[in-house]
């Protein structure tokens, strides 16, 4: 925020070539007066100068303590481009040490940056400015009973009513679950996971247990008959084979796997009513039920 | 699932399937609009089972069985029922000679002797109690005493028509009677308009033996037939999962509450005084070989069960009288939920 900007053409005491390498600085100020000690005053520097022509680094000031009362605090610079010349922005931040009795005027210490061309030098000055600081109590206060008397209160912390945030993140917080909740439901996870109208996922979950048993022949079997008691519930009633046109008319969302359904029917009647495993895996492997189940789920999932 | 040669070594199963076939084509020739009837009346055969057959009148029963017995071939026999008819005039009857010498001959069902094929017993309801006495001996044991002797009727198969219309001086099958039928068979009038319009309109069935004529004679070998039901019944396999799920639909049956059945306004507690028998569900065990032989297969499966389970069981499924005038839709309606209760495998 700058409150007073100075221009200042640094004619300086160089050759008139040098001259005419740095077009112009520019001193831009806070406000000059009603500053009191720990007050930090930021300034910026502009100056401009032909292309071509570069900064020399070590001109910039470093921060440190300029003397008793004063300390640059921080120093950056930065440069582009600016219709036809180039432009370095300096950021200077001092910090006022001075313990003021009364209002004066104090002088921050002009500086010289050493821009080059080629073999050549140029300086560019900055000028020295001053700034109002006023004291921060009486000279002469009156006399109270305590010193404690003299202690100002600090400033109040500012009331933020925060009812209105902890509403509002409550009702976040609480759509968040409703919503964590449905997605739940919605894919059938714990505690939703067993709910009788989702046989498809609870039975994909079965299946993936049986089919890792290690009695492979049993494990099959088990996940087989899960899969059939997943159909029975979907549909309401014990189903079999040539029940299937009914209960696609009743859900088609599985119409489509009506082949993996005839496969694996004609795997379940080899295995239980042909006693024999091998036809039955040869029409429907344990990967091919598992992958039908979980089909069979996501087609559940999507359909409701 | 296999096909049929594979548990049969001489592959004779499958010619006697195509034999089946031929008869079941033979049988439509007759009969028209029956097919289920006359798939029902294959399986009877091939199981060698009686069968009560159950219908509106005049819906082609007889022609039906005629056609049957012709496509057997054997002797075919046929007996009304009335109230005054008593067991011996099934065995022989009596009358005056030429030279007026009384004279006692074989009655239907002496006549053939071995040749007896199809003896249908028309309107069994309306005979007395002692004559189904007979008719069961016949069926059960497959013999008569008579003259002294034992008859013997190893290709028979009884055919008996309930007549459920009239109820006056009618005597209805007891429990007993009931069960030794194989299964019983609803002949129902053609529901569509095409096969109704040929029955009353094409003249080709105005004259029954003309109709009863078309049919080939002897399409199956009727003395073949023990040996072809029991070489079924020993090839077609029933396996353990099978075998329990008819166990379990048998568990239903007796108990309905127990798997969850229940009818709005029934007590399921009370419904059932007698449901099925061993010799019942043996009997639709023997009908799913047979079916699932039909079918091509060599392996019983559910549906071959479920397809039979009415025919078979219903009429063996004895409710408390309270339900009595409701037994039909009521047996039908737990037939139905039995299956939709019992998961299978």
């Amino acid at each position: 925020m700058r409150r007073v900007s100075i221009a200042v053409l640094a004619f300086l005491a160089a050759s008139f070539a040098a001259q005419a390498q740095v077009q112009s600085v520019k001193l831009i100020t806070p406000r000059l007066f009603g500053h009191f000690i720990g007050d930090i005053l930021k300034v910026e520097v502009d100056v401009r100068v032909d292309d071509g022509v570069e900064l020399v680094p070590a001109s910039v000031p470093q921060p440190g303590s300029l003397n008793q009362w004063l300390e640059l605090s921080s120093s950056q610079v930065e440069s582009g481009s600016d219709h036809g010349a180039t432009l370095y922005r300096f950021y200077l931040s001092y910090q006022t040490f001075y313990p003021a009795l009364d209002a004066r005027q104090l002088d921050i210490p002009g500086f010289t940056l050493s821009f080059k061309s080629g073999d050549h030098i140029y300086p560019a000055q900055v000028p020295t400015w001053s700034f109002g600081i006023s004291p921060l109590r009486e000279v002469l206060p009156p006399a109270r009973e305590s010193g404690g008397a003299y202690m100002q209160p600090s400033v109040p912390p500012a009331f933020y009513d925060t009812r209105w945030d902890a509403c509002r993140a409550l009702g976040l917080a609480g759509a968040g679950l409703l919503a964590l909740a449905l997605l739940a439901y919605h894919l059938a996870w714990w505690p939703f996971a067993a709910r009788a109208h989702r046989p498809f996922a609870q039975a994909a979950r079965v299946i993936r247990k049986d089919l890792a048993n290690e009695d492979a022949r049993r494990g099959y079997r088990d996940a087989i008959i899960a899969l059939h008691r997943a159909v029975d519930q979907t549909a309401g009633h014990a189903v079999l084979p040539e029940d299937m046109p009914g209960f696609f008319a009743k859900h088609p969302a599985f119409a489509r796997m009506q082949e993996e359904f005839t496969r694996f029917f004609a795997s379940s009647q080899s295995l239980f009513f042909g006693d024999n495993l091998v036809a039955a895996l040869a029409s429907f492997s344990s990967v091919d039920l598992r992958r039908f189940s979980d089909n069979l789920a996501a087609a559940e999932r999507s359909a409701s | 699932m296999t096909a049929v040669p594979t548990r049969n070594a001489d592959g004779s199963l499958v010619a006697w399937r195509q034999q089946a076939l031929d008869f079941e084509r033979e049988v439509a020739k007759a009969v028209i609009g029956q097919e289920r009837v006359i798939r029902l009346l294959t399986i009877a055969v091939f199981a060698r089972g009686h069968v009560l057959l159950e219908g509106d009148v005049g819906v082609g029963k007889t022609t039906l069985l005629r056609a049957a017995a012709r496509a057997i071939g054997g002797d075919y026999e046929r007996v009304e029922g009335s109230v005054d008819l008593m067991p011996s005039d099934l065995l022989y009857y009596t009358y005056l000679s030429e030279d007026g010498r009384p004279k006692v001959d074989p009655g239907p069902a002496l006549r053939h002797g071995e040749n007896l094929s199809i003896f249908f017993f028309n309107e069994i309801n309306r005979a007395r109690p002692q004559v189904h006495s007979l008719l069961l001996r016949l069926m059960a044991e497959r013999s008569a005493n008579a003259f002294d002797r034992e008859y013997r009727f190893p290709y028979l198969q009884v055919f008996a028509d309930r007549n459920r219309i009239e109820k006056e001086e009618t005597f209805e099958l007891p429990a007993a009677a009931r069960d030794r039928f194989f299964m019983e068979v609803g002949v129902k009038t053609p529901s569509d308009q095409e096969t109704r319009q040929e029955l009353i309109f094409n003249q080709r069935f105005h004259d029954v033996d003309a109709l009863v004529a078309t049919v080939k004679e002897g399409v199956i070998d009727f003395r073949q037939l023990p040996v072809i039901a029991a070489t079924i019944q020993k090839y077609v396999h029933a396996s353990q999962t099978l075998q329990k799920y008819v166990l379990d639909l048998w568990s239903a049956m007796q108990a309905p509450a127990s798997v969850g059945i229940s009818f709005p306004g029934i007590d399921m507690a009370r419904l059932i005084r007698g449901g099925g028998s061993p010799r019942g569900l043996s009997y639709l065990v023997r009908g799913a070989r047979v079916n699932a032989w039909l079918q091509g297969r060599d392996i019983v499966l559910p549906e071959d069960i479920r397809s039979l389970f009415q025919e078979i069981i219903a009429h063996r499924i004895f409710l408390d009288p309270v339900y009595e005038l409701r037994q039909e839709g009521l047996t039908r309606d737990l037939c139905a939920a039995i299956f939709a209760a019992v998961p299978a495998p």
